[in-house]
């Protein structure tokens, strides 16, 4: 089927200095609807490219496009297009949970009545009803990682950038987490996602990007992955650490 | 690391070789002069005032007001940091050896300041009360708060209770104040023995809540504050980089910022509403008016009054000024669809409308004092030393975003 992209990461190379590029010439397209995972290494380039994505960081060469806008044309709308879940929570301390899902759904502009539907049915379902009145500062890390994901799931845009989101959850969390994506994604929205946990990701994810050394070697669905490294009925873990341990 | 007494030499050098870089800036942007001129156009007031002291001044109460707030405060730097719970934890029998230095030095220097405040006030003292005690006397008495105020608070910290360490804190301050007023106001004999009496108490009273060995965790939290601080009064001046900050739920105030309209161009008004009530600026505002009410109160019957009255206006401005730095670097600021004009936009007006406020308050003792004509006058004097501070930090702010865009 041909998805309609969402993201288009065309030819991206970029890093902390020019002289030493972190990514080469990464190419990958999210479609509508889609959860793509990115896999590799620590250091091998997949937060600097959720970097990019974000505009906290300027490509050396190539261009993202966000549903067809880039940042620095179309600011505004490139960034209601996305929302962001960091590997490490960062909140305000001065906010409880409902205010930081206020101050989000006012930023991304969603209607009172859809923020109040919309977190009402988070905080049920993240199972955080009674620390919706309470500081951020006071949470666990675990809570406070689920305040992040009510926060981008309350704006609802159509494209989600995703950093190391179970980090911290408890089983209840990452399930409901992950429940919570499908149906997100069956709604049309995307996801980028960024997992270490190969055996939870291989059955949630459409496709997979694997990043190795700042470049893209390989992508696909797991089959077409199979069938590229000839390696049938082997899970996503074995295949992904065949792949860096020939590469390294 | 086995050197306690040495550690902590070198941290409080690393801190202050952090710091004493910005006092140049500091000092550059003109704050010697604006104090220089200060303590001149305070001198020559007082020594006016002093020679014809007005009748039934409530001449104890000035003293209270002016004394309690030095003699209570009783922080004390520890330098400690968020690792030493982990490293300097084995060490925690030896621990005294890093404190008794950190204690010392802090009760010493916040004492000097206090003996300076009695000097200046005792002439004062002396011409408004005819059963004036002996400087001497008064020293001595606030030397006993001092060392009450910062031993308190010390074993504050070391209480295990939050219950406890709030009952306590608000019995220090009951009894300081105690202390002090049964000075001021009791015969000679009868306030030594209330002195005495009260500290013995204190100090009996201390020895029940069961406490810690070393707060580890609250010492590096307070230790924490008192770095912000220090950061937070250079930011005043300079550019420094953020501190950690104090937050405290302030739950009676939580309604601020719900009303804001509703669109992302105001969304920043709704988070820097809540950054103004819940961090610490919003107590040292409150601190300030009332110390501001009071100045005012002292002088307003002088063309010195106008000048206090002015001086506080910009002074609560500069101190709003940190708003302006607490959401520089926040990552969402750079990730959400917000205009990127609206956290200029949003917290010059809200420092503004908070300014005029304080404006109204600081006046309010100036209302009841003088002819109609110089109260108006002086109002709009003070709105007009709020727009010129709007210009001012609006001008500033856009030079800076310039700069940055150049560096860019």
């Amino acid at each position: 089927m041909e998805q309609v992209a969402i993201l288009n990461v065309d030819h991206l190379s970029g890093g902390y200095s020019r002289g030493k590029p972190v990514l080469h010439d990464i190419s990958f397209e999210v479609g509508r609807g889609e959860m793509i995972g990115l896999i590799g290494l620590n250091g091998a380039g997949k937060s600097t490219t959720m970097k990019h994505i974000l505009g906290l960081m300027t490509p050396q060469q190539g261009e993202i496009r966000i549903q067809g806008s880039t940042l620095a044309k179309e600011t505004e709308q490139y960034r209601a297009s996305l929302a962001f879940v960091p590997e490490s929570p960062q909140l305000y301390e001065e906010m409880t949970v409902r205010e930081h899902l206020e101050f989000t759904a006012r930023a991304y502009n969603v209607s009172q009545a859809d923020y109040e539907e919309r977190s009402a049915h988070l905080i049920k379902l993240f199972n955080m009803g009674d620390k919706e009145d309470s500081l951020s500062m006071h949470l666990s890390k675990g809570m406070k990682q689920k305040v992040m994901i009510m926060c981008a799931f309350v704006a609802a845009p159509p494209l989600y950038v995703i950093d190391e989101p179970f980090l911290g959850l408890d089983p209840l969390g990452i399930r409901s987490l992950l429940d919570f994506m499908v149906q997100t994604k069956e709604s049309g929205s995307s996801i980028l996602l960024s997992s270490h946990i190969l055996s939870t990701i291989e059955n949630y994810c459409d496709r997979f990007i694997v990043l190795h050394k700042g470049k893209v070697i390989i992508q696909g669905t797991l089959e077409q992955i199979r069938e590229q490294t000839g390696q049938q009925n082997v899970p996503l873990e074995q295949i992904f650490y065949d792949l860096v341990q020939d590469g390294l | 690391m086995n050197d306690l007494l040495k550690l902590r030499q070198q941290r409080q050098q690393a801190f202050w070789g952090e710091v004493l870089p910005y006092l140049r800036y500091v000092m550059q942007s003109g704050l010697a002069i604006v104090t220089f001129f200060l303590l001149i156009v305070f001198a020559a007031w007082y020594t006016t005032f002093l020679q014809n002291v007005p009748q039934g001044l409530p001449v104890h109460w000035i003293l209270l007001i002016l004394f309690t707030p030095l003699a209570i405060y009783g922080s004390v730097r520890t330098y400690m940091r968020t690792a030493d719970i982990v490293f300097m934890l084995p060490l925690e029998v030896r621990m005294r050896e890093y404190f008794a230095p950190a204690w010392r030095s802090s009760v010493i220097g916040k004492m000097i300041w206090l003996l300076i405040l009695a000097l200046v006030a005792f002439p004062f003292y002396v011409r408004a009360d005819m059963n004036a005690k002996s400087l001497s006397l008064l020293v001595i008495v606030l030397i006993i708060a001092k060392l009450l105020g910062s031993y308190g608070s010390w074993q504050e910290l070391r209480m295990n209770t939050a219950a406890a360490r709030v009952g306590y804190r608000l019995l220090r301050y009951v009894l300081i104040i105690g202390l002090l007023a049964a000075f001021l106001w009791l015969p000679l004999m009868t306030a030594l023995i209330a002195v005495v009496v009260i500290a013995l108490v204190y100090i009996a009273l201390l020895r029940i809540p069961g406490k810690a060995s070393v707060p580890w965790e609250r010492l590096i939290a307070t230790e924490k504050n008192h770095a912000a601080g220090v950061m937070r009064l250079l930011g005043w001046f300079v550019d420094v980089p953020n501190g950690e900050r104090k937050v405290s739920h302030r739950r009676w105030l939580s309604f601020v910022g719900n009303r804001v309209p509703w669109v992302p161009a105001k969304s920043f008004r709704f988070l820097v509403s809540k950054t103004l009530v819940r961090g610490e600026l919003l107590p040292i505002l409150i601190r300030f008016v009332i110390i501001g009410v009071v100045f005012v109160l002292i002088t307003r019957e002088s063309w010195f009054g106008i000048v206090v009255y002015l001086l506080f206006i910009l002074l609560a401005g500069m101190q709003m000024t940190s708003l302006r730095k607490q959401h520089t670097d926040t990552l969402w600021l750079s990730i959400y669809p917000i205009p990127p004009e609206s956290q200029r936009l949003e917290t010059v007006k809200l420092i503004t409308q908070t300014q005029v406020w304080i404006t109204l308050l600081l006046w309010l003792p100036l209302a009841s004092a003088g002819d109609p004509m110089r109260m108006i006058l002086t109002f709009i004097a003070g709105l007009v030393a709020v727009w010129l501070y709007r210009r001012s930090l609006n001008r500033k702010w856009l030079k800076d975003i310039e700069a940055e865009a150049e560096f860019d």
